[in-house]
């Protein structure tokens, strides 16, 4: 995964991420960001990410980019959710698209990589108010993560 | 040669405020997309059962 993606730096934000994609519409700033949703019962953060604004430095979650980058944006999204839940390994990242297409492109992608994340993290599928495994070719509402029990941190 | 970027000449407003659905979710005021999206994050999160998990991680310890 790691050639296939762009390096990424601590934003300003606690929690957050930035990189950079490269593209025909040139460079655009992205960022992740990791918000607490939950904290009682469980642990657990809200991931969003989208470009940011270079005017106002506001996140904008909704706008396509058409950088012709976005399975490497995606795996760059992904490689940070999964050193997050390495790096917290009690806490659950929750992911909701804001569409559901998007929702539907974020399990294609999850699909297609589920072998090397599940060496890292469990990955549930929420429909209604069940958690279940994620399975390939279901649709899911949203995706819940969280590092295995026994991996520990490794700082990189 | 790597060029170091700098992400501190990012523009953050301070006197942005921040809303809270609960004791931790948060949105900023000025930002209506986000408002809506914790919203609906906060309302699924809400009716999870995460008792479930939690028994199933002990026993994966």
């Amino acid at each position: 995964m790691e050639s296939q993606v762009y390096e990424c730096y601590p934003g300003q934000e606690r929690f957050s991420y930035m990189f950079y994609s490269h593209g025909p519409r040139g460079r655009i700033l992205k960022k992740v960001n990791f918000i607490l949703g939950k904290m009682q019962s469980a642990v657990v953060y809200n991931v969003s990410f989208g470009d940011v604004n270079g005017h106002t430095g506001k996140m904008d979650t909704d706008v396509v980019s058409d950088n012709a980058d976005k399975n490497k944006v995606l795996l760059t999204v992904a490689r940070i959710i999964m050193r997050f839940c390495r790096r917290y390994p009690q806490a659950y990242v929750f992911a909701q698209g804001s569409s559901a297409a998007r929702n539907r492109l974020y399990q294609m992608m999850i699909s297609s990589r589920l072998d090397e994340i599940q060496k890292q993290c469990k990955i549930y599928g929420i429909l209604g108010s069940e958690i279940v495994a994620f399975q390939k070719n279901v649709n899911y509402d949203a995706f819940l993560m969280k590092a295995i029990g026994n991996v520990s941190f490794n700082k990189d | 040669m790597k060029t170091k970027i700098i992400f501190r000449k990012v523009p953050i407003d301070p006197t942005r405020k921040r809303i809270y659905l609960n004791d931790v979710a948060w949105y900023y005021e000025d930002d209506p997309c986000e408002k809506q999206k914790m919203e609906a994050a906060v309302a699924t999160l809400e009716k999870i059962d995460f008792s479930k998990l939690r028994d199933e991680n002990k026993k994966t310890l």
